[in-house]
């Protein structure tokens, strides 16, 4: 039963460094499109990469873009870091990425990031700038009806203030 | 959209508001209105009882085409 809002709330309560980016993060700031997955851009560090696990793992947690469903077990975090992680979780997907393209890595999206409260907690999220940044990187048409969409979210933002 | 058409289309809705180039595209801004209306919380719990629903139907649909022994569509 897919349940984006505590996969997102677990990564926070978990510690886990991530900013929250993709269609998640356009949909919270002004886009319509409707997201299946939680993406984030995070630091890739065994460290980190252990509290992600800690937050995921009784969640059954599995490498989806793999053959068989290999499930996403602690031994697999050594000191080469994972470039992304695909995983499927019992409560949807959720996709980690060692780059967001346009932007780069967890410290460059950082600078791209500002904190959105929700449900209770504190989420760092890709501003809406640095989201139309990466999806016209991106390029493929969802992302550029996406863009469009944010342009437009802006558009009415600045002319309500 | 051709990548040729999407550049026609750039160019002919280049001094448009960006409100008015979404229109052009074909998005539906009301959707964006409202959604700018909500919370971050209200959003993410709208995309989730969405998606709830979307598998609920996807569910129901898989459902009846196992009943019926009906799983696609005769072609000609």
């Amino acid at each position: 039963m897919p349940n984006l809002e505590s996969i997102a709330c677990r990564l926070v309560e978990s510690k886990v460094e991530f900013v929250l980016c993709g269609g998640l993060a356009a949909f919270l700031q002004g886009s319509s499109i409707l997201t299946r997955d939680v993406d984030v851009v995070c630091d890739m560090g065994s460290a980190n990469i252990r509290r992600l696990f800690e937050a995921v793992k009784d969640l059954h947690p599995y490498h989806r873009m793999t053959p068989g469903r290999i499930p996403f077990t602690l031994e697999q975090i050594t000191p080469q870091p994972f470039q992304n992680l695909y995983l499927a979780t019992d409560w949807g997907q959720l996709d980690c990425l060692g780059n967001v393209k346009g932007i780069g890595g967890y410290g460059e999206c950082l600078k791209w990031s500002e904190p959105i409260e929700m449900a209770g907690f504190t989420m760092m999220t890709l501003t809406l700038e640095g989201i139309l940044i990466a999806k016209r990187a991106m390029g493929r048409p969802r992302d550029l009806q996406a863009v469009f969409e944010l342009e437009a979210a802006r558009e009415r933002k600045i002319n309500q203030h | 959209m051709t990548i040729a058409e999407f550049e026609d289309f750039l160019d002919a809705t280049k001094h448009m508001t960006a409100v008015q180039r979404a229109e052009a595209y074909g998005i539906d801004i009301s959707l964006i209105d409202e959604n700018l209306r909500l919370t971050p919380t209200q959003k993410i719990r709208q995309n989730d009882i969405a998606l709830n629903q979307a598998e609920a139907l996807q569910a129901a649909l898989n459902q009846t085409r196992a009943k019926s022994g009906i799983h696609r569509l005769p072609t000609r």
